[in-house]
């Protein structure tokens, strides 16, 4: 868990457009986050979920594969979220003035870690934050 | 009446889903994902199920909710625009009854919209019948009926139930 919440710390830190990343189960648990302000973790994992689970549904029915990334721009900000695998979805919030391909290319370098430390989470019982 | 839109709510494992599944003549679409934690089952719902069937001359487009709590936002989002919504009690777990009540309050305290009780899960032994739980949610006989979700014909059965009642008596709350 101290791994996991290393990865989204260094993500946050490293990167000033990041805002804030949440990392939930597929069935809208937190799991773990980083942020650079207070944040309803809880109801944002549960969001994220959804939109995940929403996405997925969405482009298979038009035969598009699964998504890699959902982004929704709203006035003042950014959402990414990406699936990491089957059973987690990764929320990604940003400022609206990015360089969108950074952030995923970012994102993309810390899936794989995120993926291995988050198995070890969920194979040895589940932990909320 | 054309087309209407119609909700299935109710707590985790009542047979939403099931309910949409078995009702709906077109696919459904389903937000199932593995649970990660024990909920009696393996998936659970996190933002909706969505299927059509056509009763008489109207078409009901379904919009299962997720039952657990923290999906909450998605019981107000999905009860836009909704002409009705069935609310399902799984006849079979009493010791569900005190969370269902506490969810029937959250759509009847926010929500004017006619509606009606499924007793799910009728095809068990020793389940409550639908008197029994009109009773313990303190609703009129005729608000309650009994269901089993995973037959296409009993679930059809209770939204022609519903549209019988809706004809009668028009929309807006029905019971007080």
């Amino acid at each position: 868990m101290d791994r996991l919440k290393a990865i989204l710390q260094d993500l946050v830190e490293r990167s000033s457009e990041i805002t804030a990343v949440v990392l939930a189960t597929a069935d809208g648990f937190p799991v773990e986050y980083a942020s650079r302000s207070g944040i309803d973790v809880d109801r944002q994992a549960a969001v994220i979920a959804s939109l995940a689970s929403l996405a997925s549904r969405s482009t298979e029915m038009v035969d598009i594969g699964q998504p890699e990334e959902i982004l929704v721009t709203s006035q003042r900000g950014r959402m990414f979220v990406y699936r990491v695998g089957s059973r987690a979805a990764l929320g990604v919030i940003t400022a609206k003035d990015i360089t969108t391909g950074l952030i995923l290319l970012k994102v993309r370098q810390v899936l794989p870690d995120i993926a291995e430390e988050l198995e070890k989470v969920l194979t040895g019982g589940r932990e909320t934050v | 009446m054309g087309e209407v839109k119609i909700v299935i709510t109710g707590p985790v494992g009542v047979g939403k889903t099931t309910f949409v599944r078995s009702v709906s003549q077109t696919p459904v679409v389903e937000t199932e994902e593995v649970s990660s934690v024990d909920i009696g089952k393996s998936t659970t719902t996190v933002a909706l199920d969505f299927g059509t069937v056509r009763v008489k001359d109207v078409l009901i487009r379904l919009f299962g909710t997720p039952g657990q709590e923290r999906f909450s936002f998605m019981w107000e989002d999905l009860m836009e625009g909704a002409t009705g919504f069935i609310f399902l009690v799984d006849s079979s777990d009493p010791d569900s009854f005190p969370r269902a009540k506490r969810m029937l309050q959250f759509y009847t305290s926010n929500y004017d919209t006619p509606f009606i009780v499924g007793a799910t899960k009728q095809d068990l032994e020793d389940v409550w019948t639908p008197e029994e739980i009109a009773e313990y949610f303190g609703l009129p006989k005729w608000a309650v009926r009994g269901v089993v979700s995973t037959d296409g014909e009993s679930a059809r059965s209770l939204l022609v139930y519903f549209f019988e009642i809706l004809a009668q008596k028009g929309g807006g709350r029905w019971i007080d």
